[in-house]
Parts: structure tokens; C-alpha cells; sequence
């Protein structure tokens, strides 16, 4: 999509759109693991935007000193220390949260959303823009997760329930919506997650083709109108010169 | 010259796809009718109402789930559309594959999953990849185990299963021990008539035998598939009962018990998931029979019909790209793949059903072991 599209389009359309998980399928390893509770999603997306922002930052700054031939590695040492200090602080201050996200939280050093930013924004970007795409991007990251969490969490257990990690755990707000005999429990498993993510990508894959088919649609009405101004030109000089 | 394209099944004959699905749903009646009577009268009129309303209750989710598809699709014609799609046969299918205190709601929501994910999504019938009712069953057993009716579980399968009283020697039984199981159903005069609670529809072997020449003589259901099963499901583990000492009646018990007969008649002769050439029938139905065995003797899993086709299933399109090319002209071929496939399969079968072990008593004579050593110890 061309820069002056997506300048176009809402906020939030550019979100559904251009969202990693369901639009650009990166990150989506993370994505089926985390998305259990909206805990996690939340744990995870706010982890993810701090990495994502500075590791852009960092690397609009360095890209250009950075030899081309090692770019890939100095990227890498980049985001892995970021992922590092967030993963010291989580285990310092949010326990529940540190053991809750597990492995995924070290796995962010590999989450193709990062690094593929890096890549194909960041290294030929300025500073700001880059902070504003990596802003944008770790956003509609935790949307996807938030999203896909919400179902899973209300399917799976009925309970929708989230809770403060700085402070052991206290429960902010729990709602059972589901009475417990009702509840589908495969929708915490795997194959709930699966299941979720096929159907969210479908429908953006949905609306990414409704908008393809409007544009294409604007585009064919002003061809027509472009021509059938021109030939009205035609006719008006036509007309013209017999009458001249 | 002129092509039609449709999807499977395609048929030489002249019998259309309809008049298959209407045979087989008045088979799968029949099995419904046995099954209800048999509750009804060995336990409550409660319980016979029970199957025919969780027939129901599949039959409405499923026709109801396609006519809401076909409806968002943008069909002219639902009608006609849900009559083609026979959504009803894999509800009655779900139903007859599993236990009796399954909830309604396990039900319904199973179906409606399987219909959805497990059919619509691939392009409606003829183009799924799974069995929609073997996918809806599988949903049942992983995600609704505890959505179980307490009341009657306790009331009708409350006592030790064939399966989990085998699965306890870890089925390298001799000849005492299946007499004791199956003595304890009631002989195999009783385990042929269904006299025994187990899946819903799987219980009477007579009935099934009988409908699965019946859906043979009219053509519904290829013998080869059938057949080929039954057939290797019985001689493998004839095999294994003769190495632990028990032979024929740990082979018609393998025969018996589960859902093998009902899988055999009604699952595995789908066309749609099944493969198209003959020898690929042949080398499809060799390992289910053999995965079935494998799973139900070494895995953790109830019974091993049900995955072993939907595991199959997954493995259709290589089968047919074996078995790709002139069915006449490389005929020769063909077999030798296909007979190298199935024999490989089969010693691997047979080797772990040779190598099964009871783990009580392999406990018990470890623990004989250690007191010898403790009483030699003490001796000296």
C-alpha cells in the first residue's frame, strides 16, 4: 500500500489493515502461546511496545554507521538487551506476570514484528518516524492480542477477570459471562487458539477486500468519467470546427 | 469433448450422491432405534429418550448451523443448498460415537464446530479434508470431558468399561484374563447382541454386521474398505493374542469392543476423506486398522477407531500420490509401493503388540526381585 493510501486512511482502519498479526501474519508464534487471559495480553503488548519503540529508536540512530554486512547481528545485540532489561524489571517488580509470560518474554528478542520493523522501517527511517511506527505497530500488536485474549478467555473459563502484576496479583475486576456448565474449555488449549486466529485473520482478510473492491470500484468510476469527459471535449471541438 | 468438474464423491454408476445419503441416514436410523430401545429398556425410559433427544439436538445444530452459512453466503436456494450438504449425517454420526453422558451442550456446540471448521470452511461437502463427525467426536473427548452428566454416568457407566479393564493388564493378556473380561459383559453372545454400555451406537455387532452388508449390497459403502479393516484389525492382533497366549478370542475381542465395527461401517467408507484409487483404499484401510490397534494398546487415548481416521485422513492426498498414475498400465508399480507401505506398517504393529507388557505384574515381579535381594541380603 502507498504512503499517500495509507495517509488516507483512519487510524484505525490503518490498524486492521496493516496489523502484524492478522494482516502481515509476523509475531504469531507469541500470539497463539500468550493470548490465554487478558493479563497476559496486556503483560505482553506493553512488553512488546517498550522493545519495539526504542529498539527503532536505537536503530534509526545507528543505522547509518552500522557495515552493511553485519546489520543483522548489531539489530539483534540491539533488541536483545532491551528484551534483557525488561525481563530483569518484570521479574523484579511483576512476578506473576514473569512466570505467567515465561519463556515468550525472552522469545520477543526473535519476534519477527521487531526485527522485521527494524529492517524495513527503522534503518532507513528518522528518529521520530520510527518511534511513531514502532508505537504503532507494538498498538496494534496488543490490540491483536487483547482481541484474540478476550475471546479465549470468555470461551474458555466464562470469567473475565484482570488483575494488578505490580501487586501480587489483586484483582481489579472479575465477571463471570458465562455460567461454568457452558463453558467451551478447548478454547484455552491450542486448538481454540488456532480456531480464534483463523477466524479474526478471515475477517480482516474480509475488510482488507471490501476496501481493495472499493478502491478498485472508485478508480474504474473515474476512468469512465475521465473519458466520457474527453470525449465530450471532442465532440464540443468537433462541433466547433464545422461550425467554424 | 466436453469435462464436468464436481467435487467428490464421482461415481461409474448411475446412483447420485443423494440417494447414497438417504441409505445410509436410514442405516444410521436403524442403529439409532436399536441404541434407544436397548437404554430404554436395560436402564429407564429416561435414558432411550435421552439418545433420541441428543440425536435431535446434533441434527437441528447441524442443519441449523449450515442453513445460517448458506444464509451469510448469499445462497438463492437454502433449501436445496442444506439438502445437498448433509449436515444431518454427521450429526447422527457424533451422537453415535459417543457415551451417553455427554451433555446436550457438548453436543450442540461440537457439532456446530465440526460443521463449521471441520466442513464449511473447506468448501462444504466434498471438499472437506476430515471427517466432520470424527473431528466433532475428537472435540467432545478434549474439550467437554468434564462437562460429563454426573447422574448418569454413575448410573449407566459406572462400572469397569472392556476397554479400561484391558488397558489395566495393559492388554499383553493371556487366555484367563480376556475369558474374565469378556465373562464379565456377559460372554461373547452378549458383546455380539450389545448387551453391554459402551459408545452409544457400538455396542450391537450383529446389527452393525448385518447393515454393513446391507449398505454393501446397495452400493452405498466400498468393501474394500470395510472389509480390508475388519480383516486386519483381526489377524494383527490374532497375531498378538497368539504371542501372549490368547489367540482368537483377544482377536475377536479387538474386533468387538469400541467403536471398530461402527468406525469400520460408517466412518472410514466416507469417500470424501478417503482416497480414490483402489489400492490406496486397500493401504488406507491396513493403517487405520493398524493405528487403531497402536493407539488403543500403548496410548492414553479411550479407544483408537476415531483417530486413527481422522489421522488417516490427514495422510489421504500422499496416499493418492502413491498411488498416482495409470491404474492399468502401472499397475505393477502401484502394488509394489502399496505392498511395501502396508508391510512396513504391519511389523511395526505387530512388533509392539509382540512386546506389549502388563504392568502389574512386571511391578509385581520387580517388587519379587527386590524382595529376593532385601532376603538374600539378610542371609547373608
Amino acid at each position: 500500500m502507498s504512503e499517500k493510501k495509507t495517509k488516507k486512511q483512519g487510524f484505525f482502519s490503518k490498524m486492521l489493515t496493516d496489523n502484524p498479526v492478522f494482516g502481515l501474519y509476523l509475531g504469531i508464534c507469541s500470539t497463539l502461546a500468550i493470548s490465554t487471559s487478558i493479563n497476559n495480553a496486556l503483560g505482553m503488548g506493553a512488553g512488546v511496545i517498550f522493545v519495539l519503540v526504542l529498539s527503532n529508536v536505537v536503530v534509526s540512530l545507528i543505522a547509518p554507521i552500522t557495515p552493511d554486512d553485519i546489520h543483522i547481528p548489531v539489530y539483534i545485540v540491539v533488541i536483545a538487551t532491551l528484551v534483557t532489561i525488561l525481563q530483569m524489571f518484570l521479574n523484579a517488580y511483576a512476578v506473576d506476570l514473569y512466570t505467567a509470560l515465561g519463556a515468550f518474554l525472552s522469545l520477543i528478542v526473535v519476534n519477527c514484528i521487531i526485527l522485521g520493523r527494524a529492517e524495513a522501517y527503522a534503518c532507513n527511517h528518522n528518529v521520530k518516524d520510527s518511534a511513531k511506527d514502532g508505537l504503532m505497530m507494538g498498538l496494534s500488536y496488543t490490540l491483536s492480542l487483547l482481541v484474540m485474549s478476550l475471546i479465549r478467555q470468555v470461551l474458555g473459563t466464562g470469567v473475565l477477570e484482570l488483575t494488578n502484576p505490580f501487586a501480587g496479583s489483586a484483582v481489579i475486576f472479575s465477571i463471570r459471562l458465562i455460567p461454568e456448565q457452558f463453558i467451551i474449555p478447548m478454547f484455552t488449549g491450542e486448538t481454540g487458539a488456532f480456531f480464534t486466529f483463523a477466524v479474526l485473520a478471515a475477517l480482516i482478510a474480509l475488510y482488507k477486500n471490501k476496501l481493495a473492491e472499493a478502491e478498485a470500484a472508485a478508480e474504474k468510476a473515474a476512468k469512465v468519467a475521465a473519458a466520457k469527459a474527453k470525449a465530450a471535449q471532442l465532440a464540443k471541438e468537433k462541433a466547433a470546427k464545422e461550425a467554424a | 469433448m466436453k469435462f464436468t468438474f464436481k467435487p467428490s464423491p464421482n461415481y461409474r454408476n448411475e446412483q447420485s450422491t443423494t440417494h447414497i445419503m438417504h441409505v445410509l441416514t436410514i442405516a444410521l436410523l436403524c442403529v439409532f432405534v436399536f441404541s434407544a430401545a436397548w437404554y430404554g429398556m436395560r436402564f429407564s425410559f429416561a435414558y432411550g429418550l435421552r439418545v433420541i433427544l441428543m440425536g435431535v439436538c446434533a441434527v437441528v445444530a447441524a442443519v441449523l448451523t449450515e442453513a445460517i452459512y448458506f444464509k451469510i453466503m448469499g445462497s438463492k436456494n437454502i433449501m436445496k443448498d442444506v439438502s445437498r450438504s448433509y449436515g444431518w449425517v454427521t450429526g447422527m454420526i457424533i451422537v453415535l460415537i459417543t457415551k451417553i453422558d455427554v451433555s446436550y451442550y457438548a453436543i450442540f456446540v461440537s457439532t456446530v464446530i465440526a460443521i463449521v471448521f471441520g466442513k464449511l470452511v473447506f468448501g462444504g461437502f466434498g471438499q472437506n479434508i476430515f471427517n466432520p463427525a470424527a473431528f466433532g467426536e475428537a472435540l467432545i473427548m478434549n474439550s467437554f470431558g468434564a462437562s460429563a452428566d454426573a447422574k448418569v454416568t454413575s448410573e449407566v457407566l459406572s462400572g469397569a468399561t472392556p476397554l479400561t479393564s484391558m488397558s489395566a493388564q495393559g492388554w499383553a493378556s493371556n487366555q484367563t484374563v480376556v475369558s474374565g473380561v469378556v465373562s464379565d459383559l456377559g460372554g461373547f453372545g452378549s458383546m455380539i447382541l450389545g448387551n453391554y454400555a459402551t459408545v452409544i451406537g457400538g455396542s450391537c455387532a450383529l446389527l452393525l454386521i448385518i447393515l454393513c452388508a446391507w449398505l454393501i449390497y446397495m452400493k452405498v459403502i466400498d468393501p474394500r474398505l470395510s472389509v480390508t479393516y475388519f480383516v486386519t484389525v483381526f489377524v494383527v492382533s490374532l497375531i498378538t493374542g497368539l504371542i501372549h497366549g490368547a489367540g482368537v478370542e483377544f482377536a475377536i475381542f479387538n474386533l468387538l469392543v469400541g467403536g471398530v465395527l461402527f468406525c469400520g461401517v460408517f466412518m472410514i467408507t466416507d469417500p470424501v476423506t478417503t482416497p480414490v484409487s483402489i489400492p490406496g483404499k486397500i493401504l488406507f484401510a491396513i493403517c487405520a486398522a493398524c493405528l487403531t490397534l497402536l493407539i488403543r494398546w500403548k496410548a492414553s487415548l479411550p479407544d483408537g477407531a476415531l483417530f486413527s481416521i481422522l489421522l488417516m485422513n490427514m495422510l489421504t492426498p500422499a496416499i493418492d500420490k502413491l498411488c498416482d498414475g495409470s491404474q492399468i498400465k502401472d499397475a505393477k508399480t502401484i502394488q509394489r509401493k502399496v505392498c511395501i507401505v502396508s508391510a512396513v506398517v504391519l511389523v511395526i504393529t505387530l512388533l509392539v503388540g509382540g512386546f506389549l507388557k502388563n504392568p502389574e505384574a512386571e511391578s509385581a515381579s520387580v517388587a519379587n526381585q527386590e524382595t529376593a535381594v532385601v532376603e538374600t541380603v539378610n542371609v547373608e
